[in-house]
């Protein structure tokens, strides 16, 4: 027989009381912070209540329940990440910690309750109702108690969910901060608790204009506050690069000087677009050059600045909170059944669910709805994960229903914060014959929608102007009469997005409903009908929806880009009256309302870099071709991709893989306007296309009548003669390239080598130096839409010719007599495509590896390997050594189970980002396949290559801090690395194995280093108006020796000094630091008219400049330029250039 | 009859102990009571690993009564090129990751550079924060904020209760 849980339960809860040794979970201080945090948030309440104030006992109470929530382990719950829906990981090993997300604990009484030992031993729940238990001081405890009078429970417990919502503004507890909470806590939730009462006082006073926040939810709140801490804040684990894409950075080293100490500051903004201090910076200088650069949030700025905002959102909103408990309690007081339902037990409830269940055995089947039971027991505390919809709006909840688990089991999803949904999940230990299980609709499906009832009518796919996460979906309905929802089911493709519509949803005839993912405020101002969760994907995507029968009512699916819509603008996809689809006139839609008249389409794609093209020819036409009864879209000619060179040479004969180009052709008697056409490429291992061309390059550029357009990389041999120059994108080998025209339409594609995709047959991929040439015959270029016959291989690349007029050199292809191989070689093992190592500048500062790979993940899983895990390792050998000692290389093996590692053997030590937020030194790089991999804890896993740091244009440079053999950096030509590639052991779990031995040996050399781009000679910064309210930069592009750079411009300026001499603009200041310079951040473009780069940029966006910026003070700026290369590599000497800026007028 | 009596009291007795039975099996079956379990396993287990840590800082010999002593310890090792024991004042978790860097800087031939403005005099002293950190700010010559060295003892804080699990000082940041 089992031992009753009982004998081991109480000593445990015992042992507890007794040790106390649950660490600090990263809480703000009970006794001292959250006290007067919850006592501010009272006082802020009673400021702005009319009815329902608190006298200070019920006050005393509340704080008194603010300071108990952080007893004994009821802490492991405070946490709550709301972009993942997650608790704690523990450093990964949170199965182990079975702890709910502070938004679940806060409304879940068995999980509270059974922390009490009595409840448990005494059967409970089967016995007792969990509002009997000690333990239990959820929402729903709080509204029950005050119900049945006791104010003092009901205020304890309110206390406690306040506490909750305080640490929701915490960023380490809606951030997953990794480590354990001994020591290594949150600065800032130490920070206030040393704060005197004064500092809530002026808390309270700088709150005098302001009022609670109004939701209809508790979870609501939780996901407010969350949301707002996770996503404008740091923690001290979660400094980019991490799994985070927000906050924003806008500057990543601002310097400051206070009292003549210098500090670095990263600066970031707030939800009112005020900068404030995200975190001090550690820089990269000096002797901490060769080190990762360190952020801190130690710094009084930085705590002031989090302080001030997130004290605010904490009163804010518990007193909004406080608010909400006073609604329910009148709701629940109108429930005559309130308090009888959440005393009763299982027992009871089970009895009960018996007679309901033979009194209404023939009641309609769509009533039994119920989740599995693993799912019901969950249902109060999991909800998300079960990617049903969570309804904002309060629908009806019939108390009577509760006894039936299908019933129950809907409201318990429909509305969180009546107890009588709580009291439902007793019922489901009933055996679930009683009921009929809701199954899901399959998205995969042959049926035809039916299109006349209820169909979908607006998409944001792309999110809205504030987040590209803000997405929602608007339905309609179609037809003269109401249509009844009830679990009706709306899925995306991939089936993450699965809403099922509650029970007595209706839609009335020719109305709107509004689904908003997240919460409430993906539209502002506009209350959602349903939230849900769950993402679009910007292409390949597609949602349906079905009826309660699973029949096709109407879909929208993007192959692979959505019909309409535009990601740069963010205008919505809408429903025309025809049913086809537009694109609205509307930035971010017109959600609740009538759709647009539509816009014409612009050509940012799906997945492409933002497009800042707004036509305004597309307003006025719009009313002309855009027809509300017709589908006509505008027609566009043939334009033919007719060259394509891949990579080329240097004049010194060097290697180039930039020196590349395509070339278009208009075939017709007329020109054609390349506004709005864009070009996209995909590579062989690729399923979607990404950006190469955006349209934004091709705007207002004209195609001759039977003429040519080029488009060069900036480092290809022909950018002299290019019509559009690219300096973000490149193509490579085995890519297959589209060209679109407004209409998304594939006029002309090429896929070559071995792509995956090509016009019926793929031509052969050119060599270094060679093209790829349309072939020309009969006048014409050939086009019968296969690549293998229309095009051929050109040893001299032609652009804007049919053939080439100029003597080119082909370098002839001999082997090497010298001992040592080029300095770039060429790996036999083809998962990178070159690699070397040597000196990172002349000064040797820093030793390197250099490796390229064509994609990422580059090391493939095999028949006895996964890629989950996977490694390069690297050996290190000499011509000297031995011959016939190989040192035991390769290994079969990556160390062990826990340590991924060649150990003693003679390596090099690289160092490298890790998925713990600081840096693995090793001698082999141990890479994941997704993001999903890349945690905490420490160890083999813990030390994989930060997948958030990985470089996106799969070019590696990597630090090299040592070796095994204790020579230091000093290597030799004689020595030489060979790469070993390991991967995850499907049988041998833990253990990565030897997959491919790569004998190549890569010689150390020491002349092969990064060269400095040039510096600039030209620069030039002009006031475009006379108030000098915008500013154009312009300059003459830089060169690097390193062909393959790709070179970006760096502007900083600093303001006039006394004895400047304002004339000189060669002024070479002594004490010019480029670090304690502030830069100017924006998107140059290359004018080829005049063969400069040009940026304008708003002079009020130039920090520094704006807040000097005051009326009747003029301003003496000095801006500097230089040239930075793909290494970081910055031109020696900034161009300078001297500015006065005139005052602001008042 | 009491025969008959006797068979009902045993039936009885039976149905009784079966009822029981079954209604124990279904309380102790239920996903509440695994959940119970699961959370007292999860208490245990969170509390074993607490204590695990509190043995090592327990055990731990390095680092000084006072947060000054604990640096000039951090100083003494760094003068010594000692990066195994320096790395040794750092809390536990974070001695590999701060062993690292200084090989990195001693690689990189900046050592003498950053001994040079650790030893400055204008950063030789520290100040004792509210929040119970002892902190040191090293400046460059140039009067850059380049290392902010923060001291603090290892203290378990849970709910009300404080407690100490070391009287050493261990450095958190550098």
């Amino acid at each position: 027989m089992n031992k009753s849980p009982t004998v081991f339960l109480l000593p445990v809860f015992i042992i507890i009381n007794i040790f106390f040794i649950s660490g600090n979970l990263l809480a703000y201080a009970p006794t001292t912070t959250h006290a007067n945090l919850t006592d501010v948030a009272v006082d802020f309440y009673n400021q702005n209540a009319v009815v329902n104030k608190l006298s200070p006992e019920e006050k005393s109470w509340v704080i008194q329940g603010s300071i108990d929530e952080d007893t004994l382990t009821r802490c492991l719950n405070h946490l709550y990440d709301p972009i993942f829906n997650k608790t704690w990981t523990f450093g990964g090993i949170e199965y182990l910690y079975p702890a709910l997300t502070a938004k679940d604990w806060a409304q879940n009484p068995i999980a509270q309750a059974l922390y009490d030992p009595l409840y448990t031993a005494s059967l409970g729940p089967i016995s007792k109702s969990p509002v009997f238990s000690r333990a239990n001081f959820t929402w729903q405890k709080a509204i029950y108690s005050y119900v049945k009078g006791d104010k003092k429970s009901a205020y304890l417990a309110l206390g406690h969910i306040l506490h909750l919502i305080e640490d929701m503004t915490v960023p380490a507890h809606t951030r997953e901060d990794a480590h354990p909470p001994i020591i290594n806590s949150d600065i800032y939730e130490d920070t206030p608790s040393k704060f005197s009462f004064s500092v809530y006082q002026d808390l309270l006073s700088s709150l005098s204009i302001q009022k609670p926040l109004i939701k209809s939810t508790l979870n609501e709140y939780f996901d407010d506050t969350a949301n707002y801490s996770n996503n404008y804040f740091l923690s001290s684990d979660t400094i980019p690069p991490s799994k985070y894409k927000l906050p924003e950075i806008d500057f990543p080293d601002v310097v400051e000087i206070e009292n003549g100490l210098i500090k670095h500051y990263l600066i970031g903004h707030d939800e009112n677009n005020n900068l404030f201090h995200l975190a001090l910076v550690l820089p990269q200088i000096q002797w901490r050059l060769s080190g990762p650069t360190t952020y801190s949030l130690d710094d009084a700025k930085v705590l002031n600045d989090y302080w001030q905002r997130l004290s605010k959102k904490s009163v804010i909103n518990s007193a909004g909170v406080i608010k909400l408990f006073f609604q329910e309690v009148d709701k629940a007081k109108q429930n005559p059944n309130f308090i009888k339902n959440n005393e009763s037990n299982i027992f009871l409830a089970a009895v009960q669910g018996i007679n309901t269940f033979i009194n209404n055995i023939f009641q309609n089947q769509a009533d039994y709805i119920t989740l599995n039971t693993a799912e019901v027991a969950n249902t109060t505390s999991t909800i998300n994960t079960t990617t049903t919809l969570t309804v904002s709006s309060p629908s009806t909840t019939k108390a009577s229903t509760v006894t039936t688990t299908t019933k129950t089991t809907t409201t318990t999803i429909k509305v969180t914060t009546t107890t009588t949904v709580k009291q439902t999940t007793t019922t489901t230990l009933k055996p679930t014959t009683a009921t009929t299980k809701l199954s899901f609709c399959s998205f995969v499906t042959n049926q035809a929608p039916i299109k006349n009832s209820v169909i979908i009518n607006e998409v944001a796919w792309m999110g809205t102007t504030n987040d590209s996460n803000n997405e929602w979906i608007e339905l309609k309905n179609i037809s003269n009469q109401p249509i009844d929802l009830s679990n009706w089911q709306l899925l995306d493709q991939g089936e993450q997005i699965k809403i099922v519509f509650p029970v007595n949803t209706t839609i009335g005839a020719n109305q709107l409903l509004l689904l908003e993912r997240t919460n409430d405020d993906t539209v502002p101002n506009i209350i959602s009908d349903i939230i849900y969760v769950g993402s679009l994907a910007n292409q390949n995507e597609g949602l349906r929806l079905f009826n309660n029968a699973c029949q096709l009512e109407d879909e929208v699916l993007a192959n692979s880009d959505w019909p309409a819509g535009d990601n740069g603008t963010k205008r919505t996809m809408e429903r025309k009256a025809d049913l086809t689809w537009q694109t609205s006139s509307v930035i971010n839609g017109t959600p609740k309302q009538e759709n647009s008249d539509g816009y014409i389409v612009t050509s940012s794609g799906g997945s492409s870099s933002t497009s800042n093209t707004t036509t305004t020819t597309a307003a006025n036409t719009t009313t002309t071709t855009v027809s509300t009864t017709t589908t006509t879209k505008p027609s566009y000619p043939k334009v033919l991709i007719t060259e394509i060179q891949v990579s080329g040479f240097n004049s010194d004969q060097t290697s180039n893989v930039y020196n590349e180009f395509i070339e278009l052709y208009n075939p017709n008697d007329f020109e054609v306007d390349l506004t709005n056409w864009y070009l996209q490429k995909k590579t062989s291992q690729s399923e979607d296309f990404s950006s190469l061309v955006p349209a934004s390059l091709l705007e207002n550029r004209i195609i001759a009548p039977r003429d040519y357009f080029l488009i060069t990389h900036a480092s290809s041999s022909y950018s002299s003669i290019t019509d559009v120059l690219i300096t973000n994108y490149t193509i490579t080998d085995n890519n297959t390239i589209i060209l679109k025209n407004p209409n998304r339409e594939i006029v002309d594609k090429i896929g070559y080598g071995e792509a995956s995709d090509c016009e019926t047959n793929c031509v052969a991929g050119p060599l270094m130096g060679q093209s790829i040439q349309r072939k020309y015959e009969d006048n014409n270029f050939l086009d019968t839409d296969n690549n293998f016959n229309d095009f051929e291989i050109q040893d001299c690349p032609s652009p804007k010719s049919i053939s080439s007029t100029v003597y080119c050199l082909i370098p002839e292809t001999t082997t090497t007599t010298t001992t040592k191989p080029p300095i770039t070689s060429t790996p036999q093992i083809p998962y990178i495509t070159e690699f070397s190592w040597h000196p990172f500048d002349k000064d040797a500062s820093k030793i390197v590896v250099d490796f390229r790979a064509s994609s990422y993940p580059f090391i493939p899983a095999t028949n006895y390997t996964d890629n989950v895990f996977t490694a390069m390792a690297f050996f290190l050998q000499s011509d000297l050594d031995d011959a016939s000692s190989t040192f035991g290389i390769p290994p079969d093996y990556l160390g062990g189970q826990d340590n991924w590692t060649l150990g003693s053997m003679p390596s090099i030590i690289v160092s490298y980002p890790n998925c713990q937020g600081y840096t693995t030194y090793n001698n082999a790089i141990i890479f994941t396949n997704s993001d999903f991999w890349c945690h905490a804890p420490g160890g083999a896993r813990g030390s994989s290559y930060n997948w958030w740091a990985l470089p996106k244009d799969n070019h590696y440079v990597i630090q090299i801090t040592g070796n095994t053999t204790d020579q230091g950096l000093h290597f030799s030509p004689d020595q030489y690395l060979t790469i070993g590639y390991y991967g995850y052991d499907n049988s041998l779990r833990s253990y990565l194995k030897l997959i491919a031995y790569d004998p190549t040996k890569f010689y150390y050399d020491s002349n092969n280093y990064y060269h400095e781009p040039t510096n600039i000679s030209i620069f030039n910064v002009s006031c475009n108006d006379e108030l000098c309210n915008n500013l154009t930069f312009s300059w003459t592009p830089s060169s690097d020796e390193d062909s393959k750079d790709i070179l970006t411009y760096d502007i900083h300026y600093v303001f006039a000094e006394q004895g400047d001499d304002l004339n000189n603009n060669n002024l070479i200041r002594q004490t010019w630091l480029w670090s304690q310079s502030q830069n100017v951040l924006g998107e140059s473009i290359f004018n080829n008219q005049t063969n400069r780069f040009e940026l304008q940029v708003a002079t009020k966006d130039l920090y520094y400049i704006n807040s000097k910026r005051l009326p009747g003070v003029s301003l003496d700026v000095f801006f500097g330029i230089k040239a930075v290369d793909s290494e970081g590599l910055q031109s020696k000497v900034p161009k300078i250039f001297y500015l006065h800026i005139p005052p602001i007028i008042p | 009859m009491k025969i008959i009596q006797k068979k009902y009291l045993i039936i009885f007795i039976l149905l009784l102990a079966i009822g029981l039975f079954s209604g124990f099996s279904i309380w102790f079956l239920s996903p509440q009571m695994k959940q119970a379990r699961q959370l007292k396993k999860g208490i245990e287990n969170f509390n074993q690993t607490l204590k695990a840590a509190e043995k090592k800082y327990a055990n731990d010999t390095y680092g000084g009564i006072t947060p000054e002593e604990t640096y000039q310890l951090f100083l003494e090792a760094l003068k010594k090129q000692d990066i195994d024991l320096a790395s040794k004042y750092f809390i536990l978790d974070k001695q590999e990751e701060y062993k690292n860097l200084f090989t990195q800087i001693k690689n990189s031939g900046q050592w003498d550079k950053m001994m040079a403005d650790l030893l400055a005099p204008k950063n030789a002293k520290g100040r004792m924060e509210d929040n119970g950190e002892y902190k040191i700010e090293i400046l460059t010559q140039n009067n850059e904020l380049i290392a902010s060295i923060v001291i603090k003892k290892p203290v378990l804080t849970m709910g009300t209760e404080q407690r100490e699990i070391s009287n050493l000082w261990k450095i958190i940041q550098f």
